[in-house]
């Protein structure tokens, strides 16, 4: 159970099942999964490969349906809503920070930051200034003219944080956020990652490989034979743990 | 900023982006050059009409070789008509430059100011006062009024004379006034206008009287021509509501049989009519350029899809919608559609102004004679241009877009989705394929009545055919690069095992190549086989029917047309030589009919002569045997037009008004597409007070060759008459001239075509290789040589070649089945045969192979070239 101050959860899945066709066979990833996670909190999700980490992401960001169950993202049931209706979701509500960056080639730095704004139809102004006080914030604003090819990994990485951070989203999702980076860079953009989010009150799902950024997160997600299991961080077994059912949906707006 | 993005996507592919323009470009160049020369031939047309026919309401027409020229005097006295103008119409070569056709307009320069009044009288033009001086018009011999653009082009000045010859006549034009036309229009109206007195162009055209009559005038006319001569028509003008409706039955009272009154506003139509089917022949040729150039796009947008679906799958994980993403597509096709479309109208008037010279010159060859050859630039070609380059765009865009808007952003980032999607949907896919092919041939086998057309409809189940097969090629395609890759090993080793593979791996877009490629190349072989089985057909024909030795006639202004009359004398002279054992004297009348003009071709006929026809209806025997009690028979073409048919029988005007013919025997007959009557020179007589020879041909003695009677009959006509004198080889090579040269038109089409597809192969196979950037730069990565990487790449491009020509032999055969069976048939109603060569099958392959190679060639020396670490970075 890990209810923050105010008692309500940014993200919570309620006996998620999830499968894909394989053939003629269906490989069951989630079945039955619960999670929760409250607002301002850090959560890490680990697991094997091929455990359903990138199935978790893509439920809790809309981009996939589940077979059963609710996914319930800032007090929204993702399960009942069209797909037009989970991008827009996605679009307000969710940034996302990707492995390899995904920043988009054609466009500058700071367009790259305010695209969503953009497509929100935000004024140009207050997108501009938005776009530059995060990559102020990230230590790239004097790089905002240049296209993603001419930064560095770590650079594009961070403009990625500065861009899932723009349109301030309640929840940010971030897919092994420094697995293409060497150590020392990890560790930096990981740094810039969670004082970002925890100074903003930012919601941050991280998935991961690496033990190591396990001490930043305050709940750890364990992804195993269908089924989520939360620790935390500093404990070195599976507690057994599972959260309590039965929170309404009104109580987690 | 999506759009920004896209922008410089495009930016930052510039040659792919070039050739996607190239592509837009060249289609839309292609359609609007087709359009504008066929609207320019047209608009020449009525623009000559209306020159010719002034402001005339009404005209008089008929009559034994022209209306009487009477008619006139008569029509003011007897039926009150207060605007009546004479008109002597004809064509007429200009003696320095044989090859330049002006016409000449025969007037009543007193009657004109109300018809014409660009020739009205007045104080002359060397002042620039405007008007005709009648003093001069009248009174100095062969005097001429010509455009002041006419003049120059002609290089006569005021006073000049101007040698012209009038079915192969001398006569001598003398310059006394020049026009200055108020505005282009008019300018274009006059242009290559000869305008003379009626008197005149009676004389030079052999109306005046007594020269209609000859030693063996009919004696049962009722009609003899005044001491005036005739005329080509008397043009009116009458009034609208009940007083003009009087007008016009008094009119019709004082006409004579054989002479009728009518709308003058019909000739246009009617040439319109007569030319539509030769027009959408050409326009279908266009928009085939524009069916590939719509792969082209299909292609490269596909291909801007594919290689971003990283970035739009990003951009829908981040939130942006599939309507986005599709405008998105849409929109940056459209970008390439509008810079596309601005270049292909600029080349297309420049072409077009080189087509429009071809295009007029097959109407004067087949149809009529245009003097007005300027590019005429419709705003409505210009419009429809610019639909079809959009619209093509747009429709190339959408399964793209449509692709694009369905990446799933779970799926964004594995990049074999679409080729695992397209292989697992290719035996589908080949399925709607096979029945949009089977609604195409059902849209061919609609039956449609004979002369009504149905050639949209079988366009339409042509291109249903094309896209039918273009669907299935992914799935042959895949069949055959498991074939290929064994032979492929055997031949070039692990090269050419990846080579084969490669075709598959990358489907998406390599079927697309090999598609847009089989299209066209299968586009020249159906072009080419329906050409050559039209030309194996008229060669036969030609054998059969030149039976003679030599053909002796005026020069005529339409080849295919005939209509110049051989001075009798002359003609006696010919038949009357030694050494000839046969005349035939042949005459060619063109009848001005409500449903427009019929030509009659007038000679005796016997069983020799109906010998040389073959028969489709009746036979040669029976129709030689008819033809003496008043039968006539009729060609292939002329029964699919009319929609007569064996046993019918046939009105047509004569002197004495219209009369029925029964019809024994339709023979087939490649001459003329508009159709002939066959009619016995006797029954002709009996009909038409008529009786001049448009040409003879003689059938040498034993022991006479044809050249001997070649010189003979050239020494003979020597300072009477100008005739071509042809042997009968020199005529069927000349025949052939003009067949090839009709078809010339046809050949630049189709080679455009091909162009476009080698720029959709060219930008195929660049995308494809760029595409593969990473998979190949990794393979260099491990050891594989550029020399290694460059084969590799030249071998896959070599096998896609070679399969887009094989698919291209029999996609091209029904192709050309179609346009022999079904589209000529319905166009013109002739029965081809059909002639499949050998080598227009090898040069296809040829040209496939030859152009996937050519293709190839950049992509392969790029990638060589590229450096695998650069290759590697993620872009």
């Amino acid at each position: 159970m890990d209810l923050d101050s105010s008692g309500t959860f940014v993200l919570d899945l309620r006996g998620v099942r999830k499968g894909y066709r394989e053939g003629d066979a269906t490989r069951t990833v989630l079945d039955g999964a619960d999670m929760r996670l409250a607002r301002g909190r850090i959560g890490a999700l680990v697991g094997r490969s091929g455990a359903g980490k990138s199935t978790v992401l893509n439920l809790v960001s809309g981009i996939d349906r589940p077979d059963a169950g609710q996914v319930v993202v800032d007090g929204i049931d993702l399960a009942g809503l069209s797909e037009r209706d989970r991008t827009l979701f996605r679009r307000r509500h969710v940034g996302f920070v990707f492995q390899f960056y995904n920043l988009v080639p054609t466009l500058t730095v700071e367009e790259n930051v305010r695209v969503l704004l953009d497509l929100d139809r935000v004024p140009a102004p207050e997108a501009q200034r938005r776009a530059r006080a995060l990559l102020d914030a990230v230590g790239l604003v004097d790089r905002a003219a240049a296209f993603p090819d001419r930064l560095s990994g770590g650079e594009q990485q961070r403009v990625a944080i500065a861009r899932a951070l723009a349109h301030d989203p309640a929840l940010v999702l971030a897919d092994e956020p420094t697995g293409d980076l060497d150590a020392e860079t990890g560790l930096r953009v990981l740094d810039l990652l969670e004082s970002l989010t925890r100074a903003q009150g930012k919601t941050l799902l991280m998935v991961t490989h690496d033990r190591s950024t396990l001490g930043r997160a305050d709940v750890v997600f364990t992804l195993a034979d269908g089924q989520i299991e939360e620790t935390t961080p500093d404990s070195t077994h599976v507690t057994g743990l599972r959260p309590a059912a039965g929170v309404p949906a009104a109580a987690l707006r | 900023m999506l759009f920004r993005s896209s922008l410089r996507y495009l930016l930052r592919h510039p040659w792919l982006t070039a050739l996607s323009i190239l592509g837009v470009a060249v289609g839309v160049a292609v359609g609007v050059a087709v359009d504008l020369a066929n609207a320019s031939a047209l608009r020449a047309f009525e623009l000559s009409g209306e020159a010719l026919t002034g402001r005339a309401t009404h005209q008089i027409v008929g009559g034994p070789g022209g209306v009487p020229g009477e008619m006139p005097a008569r029509l003011i006295r007897e039926a009150g008509v207060p605007n009546v103008a004479p008109v002597v119409e004809g064509t007429a070569r200009v003696a320095r430059d044989s090859a330049r056709v002006v016409g000449i307009l025969g007037v009543d320069l007193l009657a004109e100011a109300a018809f014409r009044p660009f020739v009205a009288p007045g104080p002359g033009t060397d002042g620039g006062a405007g008007g005709v001086d009648p003093g001069v018009f009248l009174t100095v011999p062969g005097a001429a009024v010509l455009s002041r653009g006419t003049a120059d082009a002609l290089g006569v000045a005021l006073g000049d004379t101007l040698g012209l010859s009038v079915d192969g006549r001398p006569v001598t034009a003398r310059l006394v006034g020049l026009l200055d036309p108020a505005d282009g229009r008019s300018a274009s109206a006059l242009s290559n206008l000869v305008i003379v007195d009626v008197a005149t162009a009676q004389e030079w055209a052999g109306r005046e009287s007594g020269t209609t009559g000859g030693e063996d005038a009919p004696s049962g006319s009722t009609l003899r021509a005044s001491d005036a001569g005739t005329l080509s028509r008397v043009d009116l003008i009458v009034p609208g509501g009940a007083s003009g409706a009087a007008m016009l039955a008094r009119v019709r009272a004082v006409l004579p049989p054989g002479v009728e009154v009518r709308p003058a506003t019909g000739q246009a139509e009617t040439l319109r009519t007569m030319t539509a089917a030769f027009r959408l022949n050409l326009t279908a040729l266009s928009l085939l350029a524009l069916v590939v150039g719509l792969f082209l796009i299909y292609n490269t947008v596909t291909f801007a899809v594919v290689q971003r679906r990283r970035v739009l799958g990003t951009f829908r994980a981040l939130g942006v919608t599939r309507g986005e993403v599709f405008r998105l597509v849409l929109g940056e096709a459209l970008a390439v559609g509008v810079v596309g479309t601005a270049l292909g109208l600029g080349l297309g008037v420049a072409l077009g102004s080189t087509l429009v010279g071809l295009v007029t010159q097959t109407i004067t060859d087949l149809y009529f004679v245009v003097r007005v050859r300027e590019l005429d630039l419709s705003a409505g070609s210009l419009l429809r241009g610019v639909a079809l380059g959009l619209g093509a765009t747009l429709l190339g865009a959408l399964r793209p877009g449509w692709e694009a808007a369905s990446v799933t952003p779970a799926s964004a980032l594995r990049r074999s989705t679409e080729e695992d999607r397209l292989a697992r949907g290719a035996g589908r896919i080949a399925a709607v394929g096979a029945g949009t092919m089977a609604l195409g041939g059902g849209l061919l086998l609609i039956p449609v009545p004979a002369g009504s057309g149905g050639i949209a409809l079988a366009y339409a189940g042509l291109l249903a055919i094309l896209v039918g097969f273009a669907v299935t090629v992914p799935w042959l395609t895949r069949g055959y690069a498991a074939l290929a890759r064994p032979v492929a090993g055997a031949l070039f080793g692990p090269v050419g095992r990846m080579a084969a593979r490669g075709i598959t791996a990358s489907l998406s877009r390599t079927a697309v190549a090999v598609a847009a490629l089989t299209v066209a190349v299968a586009a020249t072989v159906g072009v080419s086989t329906m050409v050559a089985s039209f030309r194996t057909t008229v060669v036969d024909w030609l054998g059969s029917v030149l039976q003679a030795d030599v053909y002796i006639s005026p020069p005529a202004a339409v080849f295919r047309r005939g209509g110049g009359i051989l001075d009798a004398g002359l003609y006696a002279d010919l038949a009357a030589m030694p050494g000839v054992a046969r005349a035939d004297g042949i005459r060619v009348r063109t009848l001005d009919t409500e449903q427009g003009p019929v030509d009659l071709v007038v000679g005796r006929v016997d069983t020799v002569r109906t010998g040389i026809y073959r028969f489709k209806e009746g036979d040669a025997k029976t129709a030689a045997r008819d033809a003496l009690r008043g039968s006539v028979s009729i060609s292939e073409p002329f029964g699919f037009r009319f929609d007569v048919q064996d046993g019918d029988t046939l009105t047509l005007p004569t002197d004495a008004g219209p009369r029925r013919f029964p019809v024994s025997g339709v023979y087939y007959d490649y001459g003329n597409d508009l159709g002939v009557v066959l009619m016995d020179e006797r029954m002709f007589l009996r009909h038409y007070r008529d009786p001049g020879r448009s040409g003879v041909a003689l059938t040498a003695a034993p022991g006479t060759t044809p050249e001997a009677l070649v010189q003979a009959a050239t020494a003979v006509a020597e300072g009477r008459q100008q005739v071509s004198v042809r042997s009968n080889r020199n005529l069927r090579e000349t025949s052939l001239a003009v067949f090839d040269r009709t078809f010339l038109v046809t050949h630049v089409l189709r080679l455009l075509a091909v162009g476009v597809a080698f720029v959709g192969v060219l930008s195929a196979l660049m995308a494809l290789q760029l595409e593969r950037r990473r998979e190949l730069a990794m393979l260099r990565a491990q050891g594989l040589t550029p020399a290694e990487l460059r084969r590799t790449v030249v071998v896959q491009t070599l096998l896609m070649g070679l399969w887009a020509g094989v698919l291209a032999v029999p996609l091209g055969l029904v192709l050309a089945a179609v346009l022999v069976f079904v589209v000529n048939v319905r166009s013109f109603g002739w029965t081809l045969a059909f002639e499949v060569s050998p080598l227009i099958l090898g040069q296809a392959v040829g040209l496939a192979v030859v152009a996937a190679l050519l293709a190839g060639l950049y992509p392969a020396w790029q990638m060589g070239r590229a450096d695998p670490a650069e290759a590697l970075r993620d872009d």
